[in-house]
């Protein structure tokens, strides 16, 4: 009985539910089993090949689904039945053990070799003992076998539970499985399949509801499965496969998504290590690269560039992070300019006429493979934030892409900066002179920073090996004395392995490891100009050498070109990219080569000496000068696409929606599992057991706030400890009491505790 | 049905899905089949979904805290099955004034199908039972259609009367001057005649009935009928918690009852907050009673008010009588004789 409130109590309405020997629900159920269970076997033996007796299996097939149906249409004795059965089976499996096991095989074998060469991967196949004659006896045994226990489980499924849900966990791996693989079974077998679940589909309505399986159930069942089977021999008239073409703006979406979906940080793992403005080093171990297209770089003036994709500023000894944005508070009033934009606002205001046309340059990038959220920008860039349509220049750090897909192709004008030689007076009133000056102050404050112990031990090594600072040298020479000295300090190569938990990066590779690549030497050149009081952060992007560039302009940047540097401030020009990596030799179009490992040497690398820098001050006798050269031969040591990663087919998305449609159904059937037994324990034939089943649900819903009713746990015990059976009134009370509860205690509750009550905890 | 909605939305997201990361004919065909179905759903259900009728049905009167039946009549008129129905029922106690609602979900009838429900009312009063919204789904439970609704019912729930025990005389006394007739014991008012039976030794000429003896070859005589005292009032108040309400009303239905039993009709007072006025209500039968129980559970009792021996007191209608009764939730008063009966309610 329902409480609805407190006045008024009703029952719920009993419908009399149809017998399950009624002609229409038996029909139906007949027509459904024959239907799935022909569906699925075709689906298999056609999809693998299997050599099996069509004949043999078909009589199987009717035989067993009339076995089973007359099983499960009985009252009582289904369990003693099926008890029999299995032990027949397991007879009848043992005495054809020899066929049964080779069947097994022959099977599994088949479907290997199939799988195997419908991918990548090379699955193991197992001896065979048997002559080939008889391989079509031992598979038609085994899928006997098979079929004897799913026609079981689908006759129990559609007999006694007529559930979709069910019927469709039991057959659809026998489809989903193939076409998994690119493995198409014939297509009756598919359209079985199709219109055996679209009639259980929509007759899931009327069959399943509260009061069991109604009589107009099984009309449902024979008005849906002609309706069905003629839909879908109507569309495959209509849309005959023969004419169908797949449109091109859906295969270029694929794509477009299958390439998001590749560099999301969850099937690309390097890439959550380098999310915009932050890399992880501590996981920056061995590099594998495809050699793929990844950015398409048109620069009609066919120079070296340095293709920048982020700086970091924070370094923590496991990690470069980007400055929190609060830091750049002090900077919003002071700079009519982003900071990225340094350069560009210096020579539109200094540049003359004849190098403007010598240095300006527009570049056009095509991302194909490459992380599109990031736009890949040089330096001395001149296109301003409001001029770049899709981006946002994200502090002094980077630029992202704002579209939702990223952007795939875009246009920025740079100046070319190591070009440029003249030296140039800056006015000490003029606003490009004051905010330069703010910002050249704050870099120096916030770009000198490292953690107190490394920066100790590398003002200690720069003392050992006469590496100036900042006050006893200029920039330039600081510079030149740590690039040289970092080039020289360990060996290139992809495979230096991880650092030790607990080890500060730098610390480990300049003192102990010396190795790595450009990741390491990057942030080891950071670290000492830092240490020796020179502003500079870490940078990665992409390196494009001169000998890349074609005839037309264009030059291929494969994924190895992914690189990583060191940048310094260099007052007037901003931020410039200074090459520590040794045997990277952008203006020679070096670079280093996966297989190569370079030893460098202190002599080696004449090229690598740095120029001097420019610099520019508010005081008219400093001079800008040139940036630091280009000199050094980037490597790419960006995480990048991992190998082998692009395929055709449907698994990448499939499989999390796979994954959380199983989820999803565990879950369900846990619910009905548990909703089964409490229903059991509820109406259980001994009163007492029913008493304390329901106490044990009151307790449950303690949990959620609903207070124990005090009769209610007196009838309990009284039915724990009593001699005495609870009477009629008594256990109706209590059946009372705990609908009214749970009812109420449901009602109480926010959206995720209802999701909790009902899914998880399965109390109402 | 909004989880069959979102089933299907998920499903469509996946077969889109398929269909773009699918490079085959049977993404698109599984596609297309996956946007056919609803509308082949809603073709083979609409049918029975336009013709699902549905009324309540329900006793007249029920005795409060007694179960009564509630039939629930669903009628298909088409020869095609339906899928779902989802009934929103309304009750109201007129009385009381609470509310009571309830949503059900049925399996679609074919022909007509009629389902029982046993209730059971813990309050007096009258009980309005509408179906406020029929609707009827298709197979996917996707698409609605509403039906109109039917008219409401209602019941009268009555109070729960129990026997009593009241030394009281059972004869109620002669008053010429009254209009209320004794329905066992004839008396010598002409007025109204009591019975004709066969003439006895001793039986006064004129009262015989000449006619009827012409007809009937024998003397034939009129008994004449008693006039009986309406000598017993019975006051209560028509104002309180639900609960001193249905208690009252049992106590007041327990002595009418008793009253009637022991051929002592009498007089129901109340104060009614509405007109502003005592009423009056005389029970000589059953069907009197009923009657007053009609006027009575038909509209909202006020929650506070003042006693009925106080409002007589005012109002000057202290006229005495033999027997006057003050029935509260707790008790029944013998206000004549300060007599209490507890005991036996």
């Amino acid at each position: 009985m329902t409480n609805l409130q407190q006045g008024l109590q009703i029952d719920k309405p009993v419908w009399k539910p149809a017998s399950r020997n009624t002609l229409s629900v038996l029909l139906a159920d007949v027509l459904l089993l024959l239907l799935g269970l022909f569906g699925v076997a075709q689906c298999f033996v056609t999809a693998f090949s299997l050599p099996a007796d069509r004949l043999i299996l078909t009589a199987s097939i009717v035989l067993f689904a009339g076995m089973f149906i007359g099983i499960f249409s009985m009252k009582r004795f289904i369990l003693p039945v099926l008890l029999l059965l299995a032990a027949v089976y397991c007879g009848t499996a043992y005495w054809l053990r020899t066929y049964f096991l080779q069947g097994f095989i022959i099977t599994t074998n088949r479907i290997m070799s199939e799988l195997g060469s419908h991918s990548r991967f090379i699955f193991p196949l197992y001896r065979v003992d048997l002559p080939r004659g008889d391989y079509e006896e031992a598979c038609t045994i085994f899928l006997i076998f098979l079929l004897f226990f799913l026609s079981c489980f689908l006759s129990w499924a559609i007999r006694r539970r007529h559930s979709f849900w069910l019927s469709l966990a039991g057959t659809a791996p026998f489809l989903l499985v193939p076409l998994g693989f690119t493995i198409m079974p014939a297509w009756p077998s598919v359209l079985m399949l199709l219109a055996f679940w679209a009639t259980l589909l929509l007759s899931r309505l009327s069959a399943n509801s509260s009061f069991g399986r109604t009589a107009a159930a099984g009309k449902v069942s024979l008005l849906a499965l002609p309706a069905v089977i003629l839909s879908l021999l109507l569309l495959n008239v209509f849309v005959p496969q023969e004419d169908y073409v797949r449109p091109p703006s859906i295969e270029s979406l694929r794509t477009e998504l299958e390439a998001g979906i590749y560099q999301s940080p969850l099937l690309n793992p390097g890439s959550a290590d380098s999310e915009l403005g932050r890399t992880s080093l501590s996981r920056s171990g061995n590099l594998q690269y495809t050699g793929k297209t990844v950015l398409r770089v048109r620069n009609p003036q066919k120079t070296p560039i340095y293709l920048h994709a982020f700086s970091s500023s924070v370094y923590t000894g496991t990690s470069w992070e980007p400055l929190p944005d609060s830091a750049y508070e002090e900077l919003e009033q002071a700079l009519y300019f982003n900071p990225q934009n340094m350069a560009g606002q210096f020579f539109s205001l200094y540049a003359q006429p004849e190098e403007r046309e010598a240095l300006f340059m527009e570049v056009e990038i095509e991302n194909i493979g490459a992380n599109k959220k990031c736009i890949f920008a040089p330096y001395g860039l001149a296109t301003r934030p409001e001029e770049l349509s899709g981006g946002a220049f994200v502090n002094d750090s980077y630029i992202q892409s704002s579209s939702l897909f990223g952007s795939r192709n875009y246009s920025l004008q740079a100046w070319n900066v190591p070009g440029y030689s003249r030296s140039v007076s800056l006015e000490s009133d003029a606003p490009f002179t004051v905010s330069e000056q703010a910002y050249r102050s704050f870099a120096n404050t916030h770009y000198t920073q490292l953690p107190q112990e490394i920066k100790m031990k590398l003002r200690w090594l720069c003392e050992q090996v006469g590496i100036p600072n900042a006050q006893s040298a200029t920039q330039s020479e600081v510079v030149n004395a740590v690039v040289e000295y970092v080039r020289s300090s360990g060996t290139y190569t992809l495979s230096p392995g991880t650092t030790p938990v607990g080890r500060d990066f730098v610390d480990y590779f300049l003192f102990e490891n010396h190795k790595g690549y450009c990741v390491h030497f990057a942030s080891s050149a950071v670290a000492m100009l830092r240490a020796q009081g020179i502003p500079a952060r870490y940078a990665e992007g992409y390196a494009v050498t001169a000998a890349d560039y074609g005839v037309d302009g264009w030059a291929d940047i494969p994924d190895r070109r992914s690189h990583a540097w060191a940048e310094v401030y260099t007052p007037g020009l901003g931020w410039q990219p200074v090459e520590a990596t040794p045997g990277v030799h952008l203006s020679a179009g070096q670079m280093n080569e996966p297989d190569n490992t370079l030893e460098s040497t202190p002599s080696s690398e004449p090229e690598s000496e740095a120029e001097s820098e420019p610099e520019a001050s508010s005081e008219p006798e400093h001079e800008t000068e040139n940036s630091s050269s280009l000199e050094s031969e980037p490597y790419s040591s960006l995480p990048e696409v991992t190998e082998g990663s692009s395929f055709h087919t449907a698994a990448p998305v499939l499989l999390p929606i796979v994954i959380a449609g199983g989820c999803i159904l565990l879950l369900l059937l846990r619910r009905a599992f548990l909703l089964w037994r409490r229903k059991k324990g509820f109406t259980a034939p001994d009163v007492n057991r029913r008493a304390l089943y329901l106490y044990q649900y009151l307790t449950q819903l303690t949990d959620f706030g609903e207070p124990m009713d005090k009769r209610a746990e007196e009838l309990a015990l009284k039915a724990k400890f009593s001699p005495h059976r609870l009477s009629d009134d008594e256990i109706g009370y209590l059946q009372n009491v705990s609908d009214t509860a749970g009812r109420r205690a449901y009602e109480g509750l926010n959206a995720l505790q209802k999701l909790l009550f009902k899914f998880w905890k399965c109390l109402i | 049905m909004l989880k069959c909605r979102l089933t299907y939305l998920f499903a469509l997201v996946g077969a889109v899905l398929f269909y773009i990361f699918f490079n085959g004919y049977l993404s698109y065909y599984i596609l297309l089949f996956a946007l056919l179905l609803p509308i082949l759903s809603l073709a083979l259900s609409l049918p029975g979904m336009c013709c699902v009728r549905a009324v309540l049905q329900a006793p007249a009167a029920a005795s409060r805290g007694k179960p009564f039946p509630v039939y629930l009549q669903i009628q298909n008129r088409s020869h095609l099955p339906a899928a779902r129905v989802r009934l929103r029922m309304r009750y109201q106690n007129l009385f009381s004034g609470e509310k009571y609602a309830e949503t059900l979900f049925l399996p679609g009838p074919h022909g007509v199908q009629r389902v029982e429900r046993r209730a059971v009312a813990l309050h007096c009063g009258k009980l309005s039972m509408q179906l406020d919204e029929i609707r009827c789904y298709d197979f996917m439970g996707l698409f609605s259609c509403r039906h109109k609704r039917p008219e409401g019912i209602s019941l009268f729930i009555l109070p729960d009367a129990e026997a009593l025990e009241l030394p009281l005389q059972a004869a109620p006394a002669p008053d010429p001057e009254s209009e209320l007739f004794s329905s066992n014991r004839p008396g010598s008012d002409p007025s109204e005649i009591f019975d004709i039976r066969p003439y006895r030794e001793g039986d006064l000429m004129r009262s015989v009935h000449w006619k009827l003896s012409s007809r009937m070859d024998e003397l034939m005589v009129k008994e004449f009928s008693l006039p009986i005292s309406n000598a017993v009032l019975v006051l209560f108040d028509l104002f309180g918690t639900t609960e001193d309400l249905d208690r009252t009303l049992d106590h007041l239905s327990s002595l009418c009852y008793y009253l009637l039993d022991n051929q002592m009709p009498h007089e129901i007072m109340w104060y009614d907050a509405d007109e502003i006025a005592l009423r009056s209500w005389p029970i000589a039968s059953p069907d009197d009673f009923l009657s007053l129980m009609n006027i009575v559970l038909d509209k909202p009792a006020p929650t506070a008010g003042i006693p009925a021996p106080e409002c007589r007191q005012r109002l000057g209608e202290a006229k005495d009588v033999p027997y006057l009764f003050y029935v509260t939730p707790q008790r029944i008063e013998d206000l004549s004789d300060s007599t209490v009966w507890e005991g036996a309610i």
